[in-house]
Formats: C-alpha cells, sequence, structure tokens
C-alpha cells in the first residue's frame, strides 16, 4: 500500500518556508514571479460573506470558481425550489448537469486577448452571466451570477415541458415566482460593482500576500548572512587563537634556551666560591657572589616566564601524586627566609596538624605557595608580617556571579584550605578581580618599585585551575591583602 | 524573464535601483499616471507610513502583440535606504534589465556612487551577469539647483555604454523615455536568448511598436523617434 501523497494547502506552504529557512544563501527572487491561486489568495470565508451581502441586496446568486474549477462560493437565491423540482425528473436533471458543466468550464472568448464575460441561457428559460476573473492579465477564475429571468421574458421556456414530460406546468410556474426577475441593466449594474469589489479583494490580498512572503525572505537572507559573517568570524578567532598558541611555543623555547646556559653561569660561580679553582680573595668573593646571586634572580624570572607560557599554552602537565602537604608548605617558607631576615618582617606558619593527603602534583602546589610568599614579600613593607596557614575546610566554593550557582545554592566541598596573609599595601577594590591576569600590575609604579614580571599571581592562578581548586583574594588598602587557595581533597 | 511559447506568455521583470529619496517610486507613480489603465494594473507600493519604500513598488504593464503574445511586464522599485539590503537583493533578482536612478545634485554623488557599487555587488550575488545585464541610467531632479550640469552628463552619454535620460520625474519628465529603452533592451536581451521572432513574429520594433500604440499619441510619436534613435544603440552593457 503506498501512503496518499501530503495535503495541499497550509502544510506544503509551511515546509516551502522551512526549506528556504534552511537553504543556505538564499537569494531567491523567483517568490515574486510565482502564480498565485486563488484559493490561496483569499479569506474563503469572509469572501463567502461579503457576496452574500451581495446576493441578498440584489436578490441574485452567485457562484465563484477558481481557475481550477474549485468552488470557492456558491450563495444561491430564490431558486433552489425551482431547481430541486427539476432535478427530479431524468431528463431535467440531466440538461441541468450538462448547463452546469458548461457554466464551469466553458471557455471564454477573448478580444484584445481579454477574456470576455458571455451569457448562457438556461433550458428552462432563465440566464445565467459568467464573468472572468483576471487579475493584471491573468485569469484567476469566473464568476457565475444568477439564474435570474431577464425581464423582457413573459415566463419558463415551452421547451422545458418537452424535455421531461412528467414536468408540471401549474408547480412549475409556481415556484417561478421565488426567482428573481431583473432587467438587464439591472445585472449589469451589479456586475460593475462586483467586478470592482473583487479587484480590490484581489489587490489587496495579493498586497498582503507579497508583503508577508518578501519579510519572510528578506528575514531568512539576513539571517544567512549574519550566520556567514558569524562564520568568518569564528575563523578569524581560530586563526587568532593558533597564532598565540605558536607565540606561547617561541616564548616556551627561547625560556630554555635562556636557562641552560644560566644555569652553567650559576654553577661556576658556586664553583669558584667553594674555591674548586683556588681560593677567592676580598672584593673577588663579594662579585663572584653578585653574579650568582644576580644569575639566581634572573633564573627564576625565566622559571616563571616559562612556567607562564606552558600554563598558556595549554601544556602544562602535572605529575599526580598523593602527598602530604605539610612538608611541602613547610619547605616553600624556607625561599623567604633569608629576605625576611633582610626586611625584619616576621613570618608565621600556622600549619594545622594531620592536614589531609592530597591528590596532586607536589612541585607546583610548592610552587603556588612560593609564589604567593614572594608575593607577599615584595609588598610588605619593612617589620611587617607575613602568615602561611593552612587546615581543612569544608565549605562552598565562592559564587562565580554569573552561572546558575546563585539560585540553586554550591554544594559544600571538602579542601586544603592555604592562605597567606600580608600588611602590604593592599590592592584597591577595583584591581582585586584583574591581579590574577598574566603581566597585570595593580600600576605601573609598582614594576619599578617592587621588581617581578607580574606573572607570579597568573601562574598561581593557572596551577590552581589545573588543581580544579580555587584562589580569591580579600585585601585592604593600606592594612594588606589575604590570598585564599583551596584544593580539593 | 518567464518565457513559456506554449501558453503564449512572456513575462519580463525590469527593476529600478537607485540611492535612497532618488526618485525611483516617484517615476513607478508617474509611469502609473501616464500609461493607459487598459495596459497597466494597479500601482502596489509596500511602503512605511512616510512613504519610503519598505519591500518594493510594484507597476504591473501588461499587452497582446498581433502574433498572440501576451506580454506581461513587471516593474519593480527597490527600498534605496541602507538598511534594506537584503530586500533590494531579492527584489532585484531575476531582472532583465535595470533602471538606475541617480539623483542628480551634487552633493547626492557618494549616495550615487555608493548604490551603483552595492548593485553590482547584488548583480553578482544574485547570479546576474552585470556585464551582460542591460542598465539604463537616469539622472533624476533636473529641477533642483547644483545638479550636475547638462554638458557634463552630454559628455558622459558620449562616452559610458548606457543609455543615459535626464528626467524631472516629479514632473513626468523623462519617465517614458526611461521605460521605454529599458523595455527594448530588456526584450533584447530576451530575444537573444530565445527565437521569439520565428515563434511570434514579435521582433523588437514590433514589440516596442504594439507598446506605444497604447500610449497617449503625443508620447507614443516623441518615444518612437527616440526609439528610432535607438535603433543603433550605444550598446546595452556596462
Ligand atoms: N525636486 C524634485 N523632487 C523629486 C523628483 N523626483 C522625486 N522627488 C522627490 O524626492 C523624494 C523621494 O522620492 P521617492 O520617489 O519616494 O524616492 P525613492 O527613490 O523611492 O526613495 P526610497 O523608497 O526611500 O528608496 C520625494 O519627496 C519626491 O517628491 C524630481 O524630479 N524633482
Ligand atoms: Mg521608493
Amino acid at each position: 500500500m503506498t501512503s496518499p501523497p501530503p495535503p495541499p494547502g497550509p502544510t506544503t506552504r509551511a515546509s516551502a518556508v522551512q526549506e528556504s529557512l534552511t537553504r543556505p544563501r538564499a537569494v531567491d527572487g523567483t517568490v515574486l514571479d510565482k502564480r498565485v491561486a486563488m484559493v490561496d489568495l483569499i479569506d474563503a470565508d469572509s469572501f463567502r460573506d461579503l457576496l452574500s451581502s451581495f446576493s441578498d441586496l440584489y436578490r441574485v446568486g452567485i457562484k465563484v470558481f477558481d481557475d481550477a474549477g474549485n468552488r470557492m462560493v456558491d450563495v444561491r437565491v430564490g431558486n433552489s425550489a425551482l431547481c430541486g423540482y427539476l432535478w427530479e425528473f431524468g431528463g431535467t436533471r440531466q440538461a441541468c448537469t450538462k448547463l452546469v458543466t458548461g457554466l464551469k468550464n466553458d471557455a471564454f472568448a477573448a478580444r484584445d486577448g481579454l477574456p470576455q464575460p458571455h451569457i448562457v441561457d438556461c433550458f428552462t428559460g432563465l440566464r445565467y452571466v459568467v464573468v472572468p476573473l483576471v487579475y493584471e492579465g491573468d485569469a484567476m477564475g469566473r464568476l457565475i451570477l444568477g439564474p435570474y429571468l431577464p425581464a423582457d421574458r413573459p415566463g419558463l421556456a415551452e421547451q422545458l415541458y418537452s424535455i421531461d414530460s412528467r414536468v408540471e406546468r401549474q408547480r412549475a410556474e409556481l415556484l417561478l415566482e421565488r426567482v428573481r426577475r431583473a432587467p438587464e441593466d439591472v445585472i449589469g449594474k451589479v456586475l460593475t460593482q462586483l467586478g470592482r469589489v473583487i479587484d480590490v479583494v484581489l489587490h489587496t490580498s495579493m498586497r498582503q500576500l507579497l508583503t508577508s512572503q518578501l519579510h519572510i525572505m528578506s528575514v531568512t537572507t539576513s539571517y544567512h548572512e549574519l550566520e556567514e559573517r558569524a562564520r568568518q568570524l569564528r575563523e578569524q578567532n581560530e586563526k587568532l587563537q593558533e597564532l598565540d598558541k605558536m607565540k606561547s611555543n617561541f616564548l616556551a623555547t627561547v625560556s630554555h634556551e635562556l636557562r641552560t646556559p644560566l644555569t652553567s653561569v650559576i654553577g661556576y660561580s658556586e664553583m669558584l666560591l667553594e674555591g674548586i679553582a683556588g681560593n677567592l680573595v676580598g672584593e673577588q668573593r663579594d662579585f663572584v657572589q653578585t653574579i650568582k646571586e644576580k644569575g639566581a634572580s634572573l633564573l627564576a624570572l625565566i622559571t616563571q616566564l616559562l612556567d607562564a607560557s606552558r600554563a598558556e599554552s595549554g601544556n602544562l602537565s602535572l605529575q599526580i601524586v598523593e602527598f602530604d602537604p605539610t612538608p611541602v608548605l613547610a619547605g616553600a617558607t624556607t625561599s623567604i627566609v633569608p629576605q625576611c631576615a633582610k626586611k625584619k618582617i616576621e613570618l608565621t606558619v600556622d600549619l594545622a596538624p594531620g592536614l589531609p593527603v592530597l591528590k596532586g602534583d607536589r612541585d607546583k602546589v610548592g610552587n603556588i605557595v612560593v609564589n604567593l610568599l614572594g608575593n607577599a614579600m615584595k609588598f610588605t613593607p619593612q617589620g611587617g608580617r607575613i602568615t602561611l596557614s593552612a587546615q581543612r575546610w569544608s565549605g562552598p566554593r565562592p559564587p562565580r556571579g554569573n552561572d546558575c550557582q546563585a539560585l540553586f545554592g554550591v554544594p559544600a566541598e571538602d579542601f586544603v584550605r592555604i592562605v597567606v596573609q600580608d600588611t602590604g599595601i593592599g590592592i584597591p577594590a577595583d584591581k582585586v578581580g584583574r591581579v590574577f591576569e598574566r603581566f597585570y600590575q595593580v600600576d605601573d609604579s609598582s614594576t619599578r618599585e617592587f621588581g617581578g614580571t607580574g606573572l607570579g599571581l597568573a601562574i598561581v592562578k593557572s596551577f590552581v585551575d589545573a588543581h580544579r581548586g580555587e584562589v580569591f583574594v580579600e585585601s585592604v588598602v593600606g592594612e594588606g591583602s589575604r590570598f585564599t587557595v583551596l584544593l580539593p581533597v | 524573464m518567464q518565457y513559456n511559447p506554449g501558453q503564449r506568455e512572456l513575462t519580463l521583470k525590469v527593476v529600478y535601483y537607485g540611492p535612497a529619496l532618488s526618485g525611483k517610486t516617484t517615476n513607478l507613480q508617474m509611469l502609473h499616471q501616464l500609461l493607459d489603465p487598459q495596459v497597466r494594473g494597479r500601482l502596489m507600493s509596500l511602503d512605511t507610513a512616510d512613504d519610503r519604500t519598505l519591500f518594493f513598488d510594484l507597476l504591473p504593464v501588461f499587452f497582446h502583440t498581433y502574433g498572440g503574445l501576451k506580454i506581461k511586464i513587471k516593474v519593480y522599485t527597490v527600498p534605496g535606504q541602507v538598511m534594506h539590503h537584503s530586500t533590494r537583493r531579492i527584489v532585484l533578482s531575476g531582472a532583465d534589465a535595470v533602471a538606475f536612478i541617480a539623483d542628480s545634485q551634487l552633493s547626492e554623488t557618494r549616495a550615487n556612487t555608493d548604490a551603483w557599487n552595492s548593485m553590482i555587488e547584488n548583480m553578482r550575488e544574485t547570479a546576474l551577469d552585470p556585464t551582460a545585464t542591460p542598465v539604463v541610467l537616469q539622472f533624476n531632479k533636473r529641477d533642483m539647483p547644483h545638479v550636475r550640469s547638462d554638458a557634463d552628463i552630454d559628455a558622459l552619454r558620449a562616452s559610458a555604454p548606457h543609455q543615459i535620460f535626464t528626467a524631472t520625474a516629479i514632473r513626468g519628465e523623462g519617465v517614458l523615455e526611461t521605460l521605454c529603452s529599458l523595455l527594448q533592451q530588456a526584450f533584447r536581451r530576451v530575444a537573444q536568448q530565445h527565437d521569439v521572432e520565428a515563434t511570434f513574429g514579435l521582433g523588437e520594433a514590433e514589440f516596442l511598436r504594439t507598446f506605444l500604440e497604447r500610449l497617449a499619441p503625443a508620447h507614443a510619436d516623441r518615444l518612437a523617434s527616440l526609439l528610432a534613435m535607438g535603433d543603433a544603440p550605444r550598446g546595452g552593457t556596462p
């Protein structure tokens, strides 16, 4: 069994719209050139109402067929009883059928290319006028006015009674009284009026149809154009990202190439200091010591650069192990102990006993703390205080503002919380959000005064992120800053 | 263009293109007034409350030739405002010939140039070959002060590959001339692709004569002499 074809009408039109929406780059003016059937153009119900009121006014029947022979309107007035009566007999029924077929289908004679109305006389002596409905030179359908009895006719045609002998004269003539008798000039007027009204209806409907179709088309076209623009932007963006990656790779390579010889410089300086090449005297020792120290801080800088560019290029690889954080944290403090002594900064270390075991990269976690302590050191003035503390902590991650956490709440998790607090210069409120950006300095003068690449905190952030942790800062200008790292257990 | 010999029907599409407010709609309004209601339908304007074209204006023109061919000509305008870019493209697509309505005022030079370039680009986008699609150029608003001089336009006529007309559309001057030339070129283009002459005995001269017969005699005479000149046209391609 084959499935029936899809129904015509709205469904097909909807799918045409659908198709035009999905078709790429639709620029199709043919929407304007399509030939439209009258049924698609005119709302059948309103059209019927309109013609009914005409029919009521002039008391004549009106039928409208579209170009394909579909009946759109059929308003009967007065003649139903007579026609119904004649339908009862074989002969008259046959004649009636033949007449109606002709009314519906007979071609119009054309004059100067335009189809002309014609008159059809019924076998009863009643009359119809058949008028072509033409819109801008195109035949849209036909209008049939009638039947009416022309005013100059005395009554029913004699031939009626010979078509079928069962037709009773008295009965037929009684029924004829209900049929409209009309002089031709009245019929002419009705047709002129009707023609004008229908023309307006067709024009208005066509206008409406074209407006909506063009509206859809231009929206569709604009949509495709925007989509194309978006695609281009996406491609550009991808190119830029690739460029960014290449830049990071380049940086990583260069940093590596710088480190190797620098390590040698430091190594040979140490050997000199240890007297392997003979004892150094007086200023010689001081000079070599300076070479070693400057070399070491240069190496630290380069290492930071390398870390940052690795993190940025997505090449950060973690050596995941399970480890006890306590010795890692304690070890990290040793990096700043000498500087603390020099700046007379009091360093307090408060590690809660029995910190839970962490799963992560031991060196990177150490690095996080070293960088945070280094940052605190840098911005804390002489005689200040730095505190490193750590404890187990259960609670929600800080909200991120723009996601649904605010709506649905944040589940509590277990963390090792590491806090580095200083009594430094603090960070202004409007800058707090940016301190973890690469190369960001709260103000340019801080670079000159405090040195550094502005990479330390960015590295902290990327390492913390790699551990699916959180880092944030609270700060009061002039009083100090407090950096908190949460590492999930 | 839709040519349907079986149904004895030829449909041409011509489009009035140009910058905003150059007088495209005015051209159509005047054509609507000047043409015999026997050959033209209603003017359909899809516009905004302040008479700016929103989608298009459409003036249908139709007549029959002696050979029994039904000619339907759809005359469209596009909206000139820059934001209606995609609509312009839709309306332009499938045009058999284009009338470019330029604003003669010197201050509009930039707008004219931009619109011209957008027309060429839109032709390419809609698979209309800009070198093969006839374009007729109309310098409108000749009644305004500070316009390109007649001498300037004459010089242009001598060198440009397009038919060039001057017009004051608001007074109906130059409007029929532009249309007739446009129809001539559109028909010529169709005749290159289909043998309308062999099938319906319809050559270019016959086509134009049939059309001119539907105009008031005063117009018809003037245009006939103009188009006789046009028998040796200065090419039709940019
Ligand atoms: N002085 C003068 N004004 C004109 C002439 N032709 C048109 N105008 C005026 O120019 C203004 C714009 O005319 P339209 O025909 O609406 O212009 P358009 O090109 O259809 O404009 P858009 O639909 O926005 O693209 C109207 O105020 C017209 O009256 C002319 O020949 N001379
Ligand atoms: Mg307009």
